[in-house]
């Protein structure tokens, strides 16, 4: 807590030097951001991204800074076209650190006609939450919006992608595609590849973007026995802004299947309006995830359970006997349900530098767990967020 | 004699109603572009292009200050500041694109636009010298 918030007043400190950072010379631009983010509840089961993608061990009733994030980037134009890039954040990690780790790093060249390929490591362009997770100051809410388990529970990978950029008439469309290997949330998760294309197409006062990704992996047990392999997860998304007068709109939906993988949908509605430096909002988001089968969540897995921020189990103890083929325990749906409103106002100090105050409304209904009954829950969440890029 | 007056009157005061313009988008005199047009004068300043139709490379440029970009690009693309910063951060973060070259003075704006054939700025026209031509005015 002492590093973080020594991190965010050195980071205030420095910020008249660092508005002029940017263009270091011709060929290199460094570009930094930061989100120091204050939040507290009244129930430490409130459902709150994470910067990792996963939920947040939240204090109730005390002041939480997890979600709180820095980072810098670097492009470097090489030659004629070809340059490189670099990004890092520093999220606050299981150990309480926040060393910073690689987000993007890849090469990429500009070809003549407004094509351009990259190759390197990737944040997956899914939603504009999943892309744009930890730069603050490029939304309008608090935190991101992202489906209960991001966008599979996938969040960078490792391959190329090939955009273009064209118009018609007086629409400018982007063509996206990605092919690569994506990183899992989960360890179990593995063997995967990723494939995605999307199309955006924006008129000046709104856009609308499509994606579509299909991804496959394998899911192996605890003790790293191939319990399901070729499970393919397929998700479409459909994202809008629009902007009239002082009024601004977003919305959009998400949906996700798979098999031995939790099914997923969000759909959200934001609404806001410009008041000179004020922009106050309302959001609503309501996220379902479903499993059509527990069949892994076995009780010999427990510990998986944990990691997922369930409750704890109880390992047999004692001398193990020799173990016997893994078999699927019978399959149970689950489903969890989280309808959540938010209010709040956004204020700009400057044009990269902004306040947010959000109050957020949740209830979430659980039936996710073996054995355990459903649950309600219901939690208040008030959120300071000072953040900026420069 | 009133008749001739109230005509020079009437003519003066029509002169008074021609739209000056404020801003012009400007290029070298050695570069080949001619002349563009809103579309694309909103695609090269906004990274949707990096070329035109012709093949032509663009570097556009702009000074740094803060009314003359809110000024250009309310007009062009009808963006406040923040508007447009949250345009940019979007871009640069996701590595899609960056803003124009920034520069502090117009002098060494309109010098470093002078001596390249790639690179476009926008100005007030009180700057315009002999070494650039308009391709574009802002209305």
């Amino acid at each position: 807590m002492k590093r973080l918030l020594s991190a965010g007043l050195t980071l205030s400190l420095l910020y008249p030097l660092a508005a002029s950072a940017g263009q270091v010379s011709d060929s290199l631009s460094v570009t930094g951001f930061f989100s120091l983010d204050a939040t507290y509840t009244n129930n430490a089961e409130a459902s709150i991204p994470r910067p990792q993608g996963k939920d947040s061990d939240l204090d109730e009733n005390e002041v939480n800074f997890d979600s709180s994030v820095y980072g810098a980037r670097a492009d470097l134009d090489i030659y004629s076209g070809l340059g490189a890039s670099l990004q890092v954040v520093g999220t606050k990690q299981t150990d309480d650190s926040y060393d910073p780790e690689v987000e993007w790093a890849y090469l990429k060249y500009d070809f003549a006609n407004d094509l351009s390929v990259r190759a390197g490591q990737l944040k997956l362009p899914f939603l504009k939450g999943t892309e744009l997770r930890y730069i603050g100051n490029a939304r309008l809410w608090a935190r991101p919006i992202v489906p209960i388990n991001g966008a599979g529970g996938f969040d960078i990978f490792r391959g190329a992608e090939v955009y273009y950029n064209t118009y018609y008439g007086d629409y400018d469309i982007q063509l996206h595609a990605s092919l690569g290997e994506p990183e899992h949330d989960l360890d179990f998760i593995q063997d995967t590849w990723l494939a995605l294309v999307s199309a955006e197409v924006d008129s000046g006062d709104g856009t609308i973007r499509l994606s579509l990704l299909q991804a496959g992996f394998d899911i192996y047990s605890k003790d790293n026995e191939l319990l399901y392999d070729n499970s393919s997860l397929k998700m479409g998304s459909l994202e809008g802004e629009y902007q009239w007068d002082n009024w601004v709109s977003y919305g959009g939906i998400a949906t996700g299947t798979a098999y031995s993988h939790p099914d997923e949908y969000l759909a959200y509605l934001s609404l806001g309006y410009r008041f000179d430096r004020f922009t106050p909002y309302a959001l609503y988001s309501r996220k379902v995830m479903t499993f059509e089968s527990l069949a892994f969540f076995g009780e010999a897995d427990g510990d998986q359970l944990n990691e997922e921020g369930g409750g704890e189990s109880e390992l047999p103890s004692g001398p193990r006997p020799p173990e016997p083929a893994p078999e699927p325990v019978e399959e149970q749906d689950g489903e969890r349900i989280e309808n959540a409103v938010a209010i709040g106002v956004r204020y700009d100090l400057a044009p990269n530098l902004s306040v947010k105050f959000q109050w957020d409304y949740q209830e979430v209904n659980d039936k996710s767990w073996v054995g355990q009954p459903d649950r309600d829950i219901q939690s208040n969440i008030y959120t300071i967020v000072f953040e900026g890029v420069f | 004699m009133r008749l001739l007056i109230m005509l020079m009157v009437l003519i003066l005061w029509s002169c008074s109603w021609q739209v000056r313009a404020d801003m012009v988008v400007v290029v070298a005199k050695t570069s080949s572009i001619t002349e563009l047009t809103e579309r694309e004068i909103k695609r090269i300043f906004l990274a949707k292009t990096r070329r035109l139709r012709n093949g032509s490379r663009l570097q556009p440029m702009e000074l740094s200050d803060a009314d003359y970009k809110e000024r250009f690009y309310g007009l062009v693309a009808g963006k406040n500041l923040r508007q447009l910063n949250s345009y940019w951060t979007t871009l640069i973060f996701t590595g899609k694109g960056r803003p124009p070259k920034s520069m502090d003075k117009i002098e060494a704006l309109v010098t470093e636009v002078a001596n390249n054939p790639s690179a476009i700025t926008y100005l007030s026209e009180e700057y315009l010298d002999e070494r650039l031509k308009v391709v574009y005015i802002v209305r």
